[in-house]
């Protein structure tokens, strides 16, 4: 039996929300899941730059 | 994406002017090598995405689309090099001209202005991958996996997650090195605060007796409790005149914590620990069995861990995961007793390498008092003996090489008579100080304990930070990556599935059970196939060529549908099934057909059966293909096209060139011929080497055509359809004219209108004899539809005679028979 093609799939949003669900599910803190979620999903900032402010808020600090 | 209504080109690559109606169905292109084809694909995939795979990408020199698509006799003028398509995009009504010349290649001309069309054609130049030729296929199925997991990740428009895998593992090793940084620093300041204050441990209960007596003699408060705030001198600043910049007591503590050092590592104990541990490296290093053991078991070691796919981590050679696994365990068991001797070895190394780190922190220290000595000691021996300690200690570390180990471990007592001078030089100073007083010392120890306890209190911060900070990063690398592979390996899973169902599909005969794997581990993909039940293999280990290529287009076809989903619409397969068998072809078309119904494809070949084998099953109309019979680098290619033959047999005779004429209707003549002789399942006798001519191939097209014509008469008597029985007989007589006005059955009574004698025929002597057969093989085909006549089914008994509109459709079948 032949297949109904589906919408094509978003596989790196997908990676990317279920791996911040999985930081917040995983005890990751709350600032650093807005951060990485932001990161990731909003800006799609992929940079070692980014995700290391992702990570620890380098850019509040500065 | 788009479909493609037609296709104009002009002056590029080797077409000079060409133009072709696909009405958005299916379309099939087929010549010989050399005939043009690639030009068509190129033009295709110009229009569309602005780049021409085969010009461009890796290993492609100074060739480029700039300045290669025009054709070479305008390569001077670009911009002549035009390619403009008519698109439909889904969801717009009206079609749409898309145009790029080679002169901007990057830019495009969209007529009606769509900003549908825009974001379609915008969105295939970001991922231009709708051309399938037999390089990409071969990309997919034969690569290694991590070349594999490159391609399929572009494909898939996965670069981003992997992307951010990599740069979480860079982030998390960086964090990794800070820690260790941090910890070496926070070890050092911990070392000399204790030392300082003469305590075997950092406890409020050891400490604060100390620096409270300190702050008496002064009579400073005590502190009742400590904290990281405490300011262990304050109090101070009021009370006391400048303190000395080299503080002899200090100094002087250093100085013994030095000797004691020293001692210690000249000492019997260290000396024999020496001794021991120069024999166990000695015995390694000459031991070949051993060396080579523990040189390689790190290796092994480091591959046992990454093996989870199914090749070899370190050279991608194909492997059964199990069985690798089993393999260099192997290889360990018989390291074991070198990996044990490694390991008391070791141990014995770092108890050694304390002692000496501990000698290296009263050196710092006294490297530090020498600086503010009067006058300054530079001790740059002093200095230069630290590097060479540290480079030792590290050669120690690291055991192999061998010799290095042995030579630093011979090295590591050793310290330089100009390092001892250097010493014995600071110990005059700090004795010719002048003794302080009590009240003076209590100050100098003070100020010193202080700057400690700050850096002691500054480096356990960094080292809790950087800890806090690699904890992060790791958990989220490792979270990332468990995330990243569980997505990834569900969206494998439904390709592997899919993959595994198209395969299956074609290879329904005999690999009705086949199963695929596709596992994605560490940035890598493994791609291993079922081998008839016996085992998973990678697909070129037992699996034939045609397997291959099969595979291939199957998989790229999953990975396309993944990728667009119901926006698949538009795909190029340039000569991707050569090696796949006649059997195994009709069932890529019946696949085609089945499960991409709304996917208009473009499909070159240079195999004029695999052309006829899309034709018959109805994959390609014939109004829907482009059959090349000839290129020159002047016209480009030519045509097996009527109007297009008929022009140029007039143009030949008008010209007064007989044999260039005669030339053309022989060799279009041949191959109307043999697709008629296969449309009509006409009887030929059979040549192994496939090569037959027109004298035999004719003939038996008409007598065929003539055969199912009674046949069908013969049918519509049994059923008693008088008018189908006179239709029958006047397309009979029309027909038997048609043949009666070319001679071909004269041919073989008749040497002198063989068509090996057109030649030499004047001009207008050939001339009716072109218009005969321009007629004849108007004759074989529907006047309403233009397709030629043939028999349906394919291979089975003829049940019917049939254009591809339907208006002619001839029962074959007598009553008595069905």
């Amino acid at each position: 039996m032949s297949s109904q093609p589906a919408p094509a799939p978003d596989v790196p949003a997908k990676v990317f929300t279920e791996f911040v669900e999985q930081t917040a599910q995983n005890a990751f803190p709350a600032d650093v899941v807005k951060r990485l979620r932001s990161t990731l999903l909003d800006t799609q900032n992929f940079s070692d730059e980014g995700l290391r402010a992702a990570l620890f808020g380098e850019e509040e600090e500065t | 994406m788009i479909s493609v209504e037609s296709l104009t080109i002009q002056e590029f690559r080797g077409i000079r002017d060409l133009t072709l109606t696909l009405n958005g169905k299916n379309f099939a292109v087929c010549g010989r090598n050399g005939t043009g084809k690639s030009g068509v694909v190129d033009a295709l995939e110009f229009v569309l995405t602005g780049n021409i795979s085969r010009l461009s990408g890796e290993g492609k020199g100074e060739v480029s689309v700039e300045k290669h698509a025009p054709h070479v006799d305008v390569r001077n003028n670009p911009e002549k090099a035009k390619v403009s398509a008519v698109i439909v995009v889904p969801g717009e009504k009206l079609p749409v001209t898309i145009e790029r010349t080679a002169k901007n290649p990057a830019t495009y001309k969209l007529t009606p202005h769509s900003a549908a069309a825009q974001q379609a054609i915008d969105a295939m130049v970001a991922h231009p991958e709708i051309v399938l030729s037999r390089r990409e296929l071969i990309r997919y199925v034969l690569a290694t996996p991590g070349k594999r997991a490159e391609e399929v990740r572009a494909l898939l428009h996965l670069d981003s997650t992997n992307d951010v895998r990599l740069a979480f593992g860079r982030i998390a090793k960086e964090c990794s090195r800070t820690l260790e940084r941090a910890t070496t620093d926070f070890k050092r300041a911990k070392s000399e605060l204790m030392q300082a204050l003469e305590v075997t441990a950092l406890k409020v209960d050891l400490i604060l007796p100390v620096v409270n007596g300190r702050r008496a003699t002064l009579g400073l408060p005590a502190f009742e409790t400590l904290t990281a705030q405490t300011v262990l001198k304050d109090g101070i600043a009021s009370a006391a005149t400048k303190p000395q910049r080299l503080v002899k007591a200090q100094a002087v503590l250093d100085l013994q914590a030095f000797h004691s050092a020293l001692e210690t590592i000249r000492s019997e104990a260290v000396t024999r620990q020496i001794e021991v541990l120069h024999r166990e490296l000695t015995a390694l290093s000459v031991d070949p069995a051993a060396r080579t053991g523990v040189t390689v078991d790190n290796f092994y070691r480091t591959g046992l861990a990454l093996i989870d796919e199914a090749a070899c981590p370190f050279c991608d050679t194909a492997w059964s995961a199990e069985e690798l696994k089993l393999h260099v365990a192997g290889k360990l068991k018989r390291l074991e007793e070198a990996a044990k001797k490694r390991q008391q070895a070791e141990t014995k190394i770092r108890s050694l390498m304390e002692e000496f780190e501990a000698l290296d922190v009263s050196l710092e220290a006294l490297a530090r008092h020498g600086a503010v000595a009067t006058p300054p000691q530079r001790m740059p021996a002093l200095r230069a003996f630290r590097q060479k300690q540290q480079a030792r200690l590290q050669d120690l570390e690291n055991i192999v090489p061998f010799a290095s180990a042995l030579q630093s471990l011979a090295d590591l007592s050793s310290v330089d008579k100009a390092v001892l001078d250097e010493i014995a030089e600071l110990q005059k100073i700090v004795e010719a100080l002048p003794e302080p007083s009590k009240e003076q010392e209590a100050r100098d120890w003070l100020t010193m304990i202080q700057l400690r306890w700050e850096a002691y209190i500054k480096t356990r911060l960094a080292e809790k930070t950087a800890k806090e900070r690699a904890d992060l990063a790791d958990k989220a690398s490792e979270v990332y990556g468990k995330t990243c592979d569980r997505v990834l390996t569900d969206l494998y899973c439904a390709v592997e599935k899919q993959f595994s169902e198209f395969y299956r599909f074609i290879n329904r005969d005999d690999e009705a059970t086949f199963e695929a794997k596709l596992a994605p581990s560490l940035g890598k993909l493994g791609f291993n196939v079922d081998f008839y039940g016996r085992g998973f293999f990678p697909p070129g280990a037992y699996h034939s060529e045609g397997h291959q290529d099969s595979m291939g287009l199957c998989l790229y076809l999953a990975l396309m549908q993944h990728l667009h989903g119901q926006n698949f619409n538009f795909t190029v397969l340039d000569d991707v099934l050569m090696s796949v068998d006649a059997g195994h072809r009709r069932e890529v078309c019946a696949l085609i057909k089945k499960y991409f119904p709304s996917t208009q494809f473009v499909m070159t070949t240079h195999d004029h059966i695999w052309l006829q084998h899309m034709r018959r099953e109805t994959l390609v109309t014939s109004k829907n293909t482009l059959v090349l019979r000839g290129w020159d680098v002047a016209q480009g290619p030519t045509q097996f096209d009527d109007r297009d033959v008929w022009r140029e047999i007039d143009d030949h005779l008008a010209a007064d060139n007989v044999r260039a004429a005669a030339g053309a209707l022989r060799h279009h003549l041949e191959y109307m011929a043999t697709e008629l002789c296969h449309a009509l399942h006409a009887q030929v006798g059979f040549r192994a080497d496939a090569s037959y001519q027109l004298g035999e191939l004719m003939p038996a097209a008409m007598a065929r055509l003539r055969k199912l014509y009674a046949s069908g008469k013969a049918a519509a008597q049994s059923w008693n359809q008088r008018d189908v029985v006179q239709a029958l007989g006047e397309r009979e007589d029309a027909f038997a004219k048609l043949m009666a006005a070319t001679q071909v059955e004269a041919w073989q009574v008749n040497s002198a209108i063989h068509y090996n004698a057109w030649d030499n025929l004047q001009k207008n002597d050939f001339a009716p004899v072109a218009a005969a057969f321009k007629a004849l093989l108007e004759g074989f085909r529907c006047e309403h539809c233009d397709e030629h006549l043939a028999v349906s089914p394919d291979r089975e008994t003829p049940e019917s005679l049939r254009c591809g509109c339907g208006r002619i459709n001839v029962n074959l079948l007598k009553k008595n028979s069905s």
